[in-house]
């Protein structure tokens, strides 16, 4: 076994829960994606439908294949020719964790550190996560378990003290296009997160794995509560057109806090928070990616390719895109949708109709 | 070529740990004393030769069967008067007018002697020469006779004590003020009298191949964790250093993690603190020649915790413990705050701070990382000083620390008066929680020096690397930031708030599993319905 350690489902909602909720709150790319108008929260509380039902192939499969990681599963049901699909998903890990830190560069770089080069911030971080992938899978967790709760009270509290400046009728009208683009924004949303590889990778080292079907639903729970009440603060206090120009919608939102004038300016604590949670959101990807690889070369132990993964991963992320605007790009939603898809919902379901056939036929013999 | 050097080191290792239990095994020959008197004294005398504090006396004892015997202790560590009165005066004296007199012959005089003529407690008999040896060395006094192949030891110890004190280290408003002593009897009689219960086991063994300290592994049987107890008996055996002279040997041999510079083994030099700590399932460590007493498994919280919290009412308590999270962060982090914000990110401080700071600053030579760097390493000088110096000088360093360093500096220009100011109130942040002050240190200068190269990003990341490394410790088994990281629900209400004792109803679930409850769950004082009177 490559990763001894156990880690309890609250601890697994806290690290993804983490993962997806530090972008969303530096980027937030929702705004300028379908429905393209004030009714994104409502696409956010339809994310939390759809983001179980794209989760319900990986569960099938890992009910299908208990106590396998995703490597380990998609060889049984391939057989050697599973190496390829393997190695497909270790350089989507790979990616992932290349493009988080590359985000995390951008934004040190546009905001606080204008003249600092962005290798300075990707290499620390990666060597940050580099070291807590020695540590191994519960040390990431239990980082995760002190800094999750921070962020997420530090994000309650900024909805608080941002709700006076919210303007309601910024909102209206309500389903101005109809509902069929709120629906595809709700879809987008759901489509970015990586739950289920998440779920895929991690399930053999959840110490209740019968339970797991309450934490999908908390996960997404969690996520909505947090999406909605962002969008309807971000559009009720820039309004929808200043929200798309902003690259930092959320960011900005912290900044225009001010209560009493002796309260403002809380932005520092903000990106100090951000920066703690972005590096357990690339420490746990970047585990993912190094564990995977690992599982794919039958290594006894992953401890050896963590220094060449990171190496590979800082290039990576410097090499991936010529400036923030081409990384945009690729985030956007007519790009980074299907190409997650593809990995979590597409390829998982492939792989559980494959096996559910291979399994008759080796019924039947 | 690797897989040879591999045999080789193999080899090697198990040639020497061979050679090892060779040299065990031979430790532990027998060398059983002779029924000749006057060999064993000439052996004795060998072994103490040039020891000019070991005093024999030979005497005679029976009036018609005269035996002849002779006794071996070493001056200073017996109570001279209670050998005069009541070993010798009873061997010399009261046997030759009491009746055994008659009954005294070759074969039955020690057993007369132990049973019959000794009015003392501690009363054993050892055939062997090198037991005999140590036993005369921890302050028994031996007692040879002609014709037989035992020695009776006899405690008689008495040497210069300490008395019991307040303590320096863990001074108390509210609680007992008694602290333990460098006598290992006194400090085991201090917890005896704290908790009576005949499940609190205090377990002996002797370590250190010179300096044979007495070390005793104290815990309560059914509430404390077996499998703890057998850990520490373990690493304590395989101690196996020249010396232990102060529990703080003790605790750089068995911690967890001994290339952190967190410690994972607590120390404490109160009774009472060490009595609740061991009721919460922990084992205690007891040195002789010291007052402070190990405790394991050591958590981080424990050193937010403080014995008064419990003794007074909960709601200030609480607040206290609050406050005492408060200046760790402020000690940690102040100065590495102060740099970053300054040089790196001005525009987040509002605008009349940072123009009061930037007059403050207007005119001093060096960067804020300078001054930050420069008095946090003065401050450290400073302290150090006053742990070290004379008592009389003590005004002297106060007066210099505070006008040339403080005043001084700042009028002159040298240095930022915010700086004076940050540096003072880490100062005193770090003495809220003083039995962690010295990591603190530590902790400080690496974060200044983060925040100078990096500002914010910088302290963060130190943060993200410090938190991983903490979470990564164990004490014995225990997660070191335990319950907080891993969460444990049921441990956390004693955490950053004092609950009622009666709300405490259950031990932590840290450190054991046996014997978890502690008192019936709804003990709320309710004189109301306990009073039928009032009815």
């Amino acid at each position: 076994m490559l990763e001894k350690g156990k880690i309890s489902n609250n601890q697994f909602i806290l690290i993804f829960v983490i993962s997806r909720l530090m972008l969303t709150m530096a980027y937030l790319p929702y705004v300028n994606a379908p429905p393209w108008n004030q009714d994104l929260w409502i696409s956010a509380i339809l994310a939390f439908p759809i983001h179980i039902l794209l989760v319900l192939p990986v569960y099938f499969l890992t009910n299908r294949f208990p106590g396998q990681s995703l490597i380990q599963s998609v060889e049984t049901i391939l057989g050697s020719w599973g190496k390829i699909i393997g190695a497909l998903y270790v350089w989507f890990f790979l990616h992932r964790t290349a493009v988080i830190l590359r985000e995390l560069g951008e934004f040190l770089k546009a905001i606080p550190y204008p003249e600092t080069p962005i290798i300075v911030f990707i290499t620390a971080t990666a060597l940050f996560a580099a070291y807590s992938i020695y540590k191994g899978l519960e040390t990431i967790c239990r980082v995760a378990e002190i800094v999750a709760p921070l962020v997420l009270a530090s994000v309650f509290l900024v909805f608080i003290m941002i709700a006076k400046d919210v303007d309601i009728y910024a909102l209206t009208p309500v389903l101005e296009d109809g509902i069929i683009p709120v629906i595809y924004g709700g879809f987008v949303i759901a489509a970015r997160s990586t739950l289920s590889l998440f779920l895929w990778m991690l399930k053999p080292f959840i110490n209740e794995p019968e339970k797991i079907r309450t934490t999908v639903v908390l996960i997404s729970l969690i996520l909505t509560l947090h999406l909605t009440p962002t969008s309807i603060t971000t559009i009720g206090v820039f309004g929808l057109e200043q929200a798309k120009i902003l690259n930092f919608p959320f960011f900005h939102l912290v900044r225009m806090i001010n209560i009493g004038s002796f309260l403002e300016r809380i932005d520092a604590l903000f990106i100090g928070f951000w920066v703690l949670g972005m590096c357990i959101d690339i420490a746990i990807h970047n585990y993912l990616a190094v564990l995977s690889a690992a599982q794919l070369l039958k290594l006894k132990d992953y401890r050896p390719i963590v220094v060449a993964m990171g190496t590979v991963i800082v290039s990576l992320s410097i090499l991936q895109a010529e400036s923030v605007v081409e990384l945009n790009e690729f985030l956007s939603y007519k790009v980074l949708t299907w190409y997650n898809l593809f990995f979590t919902f597409a390829l998982p379901l492939l792989l559980l109709i494959v096996a559910v056939i291979g399994k008759k036929r080796i019924d039947y013999k | 070529m690797l897989k040879w050097f591999k045999k080789l080191h193999r080899h090697f290792i198990s040639s020497k740990l061979k050679q090892k239990l060779e040299h065990k095994t031979s430790e532990k020959t027998p060398n059983p004393l002779s029924s000749n008197l006057q060999e064993n004294l000439t052996k004795i005398k060998e072994v103490f030769s040039n020891a000019s504090d070991i005093v024999f006396r030979q005497f005679e004892i029976g009036s018609h069967t005269r035996i002849k015997a002779f006794i071996v202790y070493v001056d200073g560590l017996v109570n001279e008067e209670f050998v005069q009165m009541n070993l010798m005066k009873s061997l010399m004296i009261d046997m030759h007018i009491s009746e055994v007199d008659d009954e005294l012959n070759q074969k039955n005089t020690l057993n007369i002697i132990h049973q019959r003529i000794l009015t003392l407690t501690e009363v054993s008999e050892v055939n062997d020469f090198q037991e005999v040896v140590e036993h005369v060395l921890s302050g028994d006094t031996a007692l040879f006779l002609e014709g037989f192949a035992t020695a009776l030891i006899v405690n008689l110890r008495g040497w210069e004590t300490r008395n019991v004190t307040p303590p320096d280290t863990e001074v108390v408003v509210r609680g007992p003020r008694e602290g333990f002593t460098e006598t290992l009897r006194t400090s085991t009689s201090l917890l005896r009298r704290k908790i009576k219960n005949p499940n609190l086991k205090f377990e002996k063994m002797k370590i250190g191949k010179q300096t044979q300290t007495d070390v005793v592994i104290a815990y309560i049987k059914g509430i404390a964790d077996e499998k703890i107890v057998e850990e520490v008996k373990r690493r304590l055996s395989k101690i196996d250093a020249d010396a232990i002279l102060e529990s703080g040997y003790i605790e750089q041999y068995i911690e967890d993690s001994p290339l952190s510079f967190l410690p994972t083994v607590g120390n404490s030099e109160k009774p009472d603190i060490v009595a609740a700590k061991m009721l919460e399932g922990r084992v205690a460590i007891l040195t002789d020649g010291t007052p402070f007493v190990l405790t394991v498994p050591y958590l981080f919280i424990e050193a937010f915790q403080t014995s008064e919290d419990y003794y007074s009412r909960p709601f200030y308590a609480s607040i206290v413990r609050l406050l005492r999270f408060t200046a760790y962060f402020v000690s940690v982090f102040a100065p590495a705050l102060y740099v970053a914000l300054t040089t790196y990110h001005q525009e987040m401080l509002p605008p009349t701070m940072l123009i009061s700071i930037a007059a403050a600053r207007e005119g001093t030579p060096f960067p804020a990382f300078v001054e930050a760097m420069v008095m946090g390493i003065i401050y450290e000088i400073l302290k150090e000083a006053g742990i070290r110096l004379p008592r009389p000088v003590g005004q002297a360093v106060s007066i210099v620390g505070a006008l040339v360093i403080g005043e001084s500096a700042v009028s002159a220009g040298l240095i930022g008066a915010p700086m004076v100011i940050v540096v003072s109130l880490t100062a005193i942040s770090s003495y809220v929680v003083a039995s962690i002050s010295d990591t603190v240190s530590i902790m400080r200068l690496t974060y200044v020096l983060l925040a100078a190269f990096l500002g914010l990003f910088g302290i963060m990341i130190g943060a993200a690397f410090f938190l991983t490394h903490m979470v990564s410790l164990r004490s014995f088994g225990v997660p070191y930031l335990a319950p907080i990281a891993p969460i444990v629900s049921e441990d956390l209400k004693d955490v950053f708030l004092r609950p009622h004792l009666w709300k405490m109803h259950k031990r932590p679930k840290l450190f054991t599993q046996n014997d978890l409850v502690r008192q019936e769950p709804d003990l709320m004082p309710n004189p109301m319905k306990n009073n039928t009177n009032n009815k």
